[in-house]
């Protein structure tokens, strides 16, 4: 591993870090929302709501990113609309990875017994009132594991931003090992900061998931003491 | 008297070398006859760490016109680059074979042993030249950083660009000269080649720093070439070369002994000028010690 040269790139290799989790945080503080938006739209019994959803994540789920991507940034400047390098990636990123989202976020969802959704309407809770208070806190813990392994997808999925001439951490180490003819260092140390960002995420996963499960021990015991 | 003497005999002693030398050397010319390529060298050369043995594995782009690219009319690889990689194999006593595959595998690919030879035609750097992970060759071409912009940008030189975006392909050297050159300019970089002319097109970038060769290329065949013009004098030059898997050393040898005597006999110059290349891309490496 040639330390000098790792140094000597060392600032633009942390400016492309620094690209990359921002544009990962746009990217998921955008595709959380618009996924479950579109899992509501498909779970809510609307007809019209739930086909508009269903045609949106089918496409989007079928089409590459990279083309999705291509599209944002190159072709459509030539319909007269013009995205910086970040923000034909955001829209790019966040059209696929909310369709992505949506569907993980609508499995939970789906994963809830019918009956509750039953018994809430008998209790005359509308929809909103149902989803908010008796489904959502059911349906968070199922679908955290897969929403945290969609967003590790998601933050690795920047990488494709290269392309529309993004500087992230591929675009960087891509460059510092097309100046330098030395690809090694560059692609362990880009695919080492990729390990971080995602373990962290791993981490909070793990985290997360015993912080749910702790207090659903709790408060089945809360209840179990209450019953006695 | 005895001074006058020594001096008399060193000067003519000087007199005689001054004249000896010219008409020695006429004597060498005399002698030598006219120089031939050297062509004594082993046939097929004993090259035993060849990727594959007998075959010459050569890693190329296949998307680099005119040097590397597919005829659309045959669907076959073809381009300058390709015919003299051909040309090194068959003088080698070897077949080649073409690996085709995008520009971040290929120098990798060389020194995971995957490739005997790949680059078409590389420009030479201080980092480059000296990279344990591969071998240059002596030079083939020519090459230099110009500008490509559309002809209404109003940039005739690099200076006008200063207030305008720079595009390039990242990591390039063209482009990365470039920057240097005109610090403070807006820049936007680019994957490839044929993206930073859709950039260009698209005003996504005014004006892209290319290598000549690209450049002229572009200029003739290019589907908006009408719209598009070069930006000069160059801003750098560069010799340019082949490289080599750096576990075979004596395949650098062979391939830089063959080079010579390409250069000697005129076939380099004809295999690059093939495909409407300047004889200058070659003719010039003259001008800077090659």
């Amino acid at each position: 591993m040639n330390v000098a040269l790792l140094a000597e790139y060392g600032p633009a290799l942390l400016e492309g870090f620094v690209t990359t989790l921002l544009l990962s945080a746009i990217v998921l503080a955008i595709a959380t929302p618009v996924g479950a938006l579109l899992a509501l739209m498909r779970e809510s019994g609307q007809p019209i709501l739930a086909a508009a959803a269903t045609v949106y994540v089918s496409v989007f789920r079928l089409v590459p990113a990279l083309l999705v991507l291509f599209f944002t940034f190159y072709a459509m400047p030539q319909f007269g609309i013009r995205f910086s390098p970040m923000g034909a990636a955001v829209l790019g990123l966040s059209i696929i990875g909310s369709a992505y989202l949506s569907e993980d976020i609508r499995g939970g969802l789906s994963a809830i017994d019918a009956g509750q959704y039953r018994a809430a309407k008998a209790l005359g809770l509308g929809w909103g009132h149902t989803m908010r208070r008796i489904i959502l806190p059911q349906a968070i813990p199922i679908i955290l594991p897969p929403y945290i392994t969609r967003a590790i997808i998601i933050v690795k999925s920047t990488s494709l931003a290269s392309i529309v001439a993004v500087a992230d951490l591929t675009g960087q180490a891509v460059r510092a090992a097309s100046i330098t003819y030395q690809p090694f260092p560059f692609l362990i140390t880009a695919g080492l900061l990729y390990l971080a960002i995602s373990g962290l995420l791993a981490v909070f996963q793990a985290w997360a998931e015993h912080r749910v499960s702790h207090e659903r021990r709790v408060a089945l015991r809360t209840r179990q003491a209450g019953a006695t | 008297m005895a001074l006058k003497a020594i001096w008399g005999v060193v000067g003519a002693g000087l007199l005689a070398l001054g004249l000896a030398g010219p008409a020695a050397a006429q004597n060498f010319e005399a002698i030598l006859g006219t120089p031939k390529p050297f062509s004594e060298f082993p046939k097929p050369w004993p090259l035993k760490k060849l990727v594959a043995p007998g075959k010459l594995t050569v890693g190329t782009t296949g998307a680099s016109p005119p040097r590397t690219f597919v005829d659309p009319a045959t669907n076959k690889l073809t381009g300058s680059y390709i015919e003299l990689f051909t040309k090194i194999a068959t003088d080698l006593g070897l077949q080649v074979e073409f690996v085709r595959l995008e520009w971040a595998g290929i120098l990798p690919g060389l020194a995971a042993n995957r490739f005997d030879m790949g680059c078409d035609g590389a420009s030479w750097t201080a980092d480059r030249l000296g990279s344990g992970q591969f071998l240059m060759t002596s030079p083939t071409a020519v090459n230099a950083t110009v500008g490509l912009t559309r002809k209404d940008t109003g940039i005739k030189t690099f200076a006008d660009a200063k207030s305008k975006t720079l595009g390039g392909v990242r990591g390039e050297i063209y482009f990365e000269g470039a920057k240097k050159a005109l610090p403070g300019t807006k820049v936007t970089e680019f994957p490839g080649m044929q993206e930073s002319l859709i950039g260009l097109a698209n005003g996504q970038a005014d004006m892209i720093a290319v290598n000549l060769s690209n450049a002229l290329n572009v200029l003739e065949t290019a589907p908006n070439k009408d719209q598009l013009m070069m930006v000069g004098p160059a801003l750098e030059v560069f010799p340019q070369s082949l490289c080599v898997n750096p576990n075979q050393p004596e395949l650098l040898v062979a391939v830089n002994l063959l080079l010579a005597n390409y250069r000697a006999d005129g076939s380099l110059k004809a295999i690059l000028t093939k495909y409407k290349t300047p004889t200058a891309e070659v003719e010039l490496l003259d001008r800077i010690g090659y």
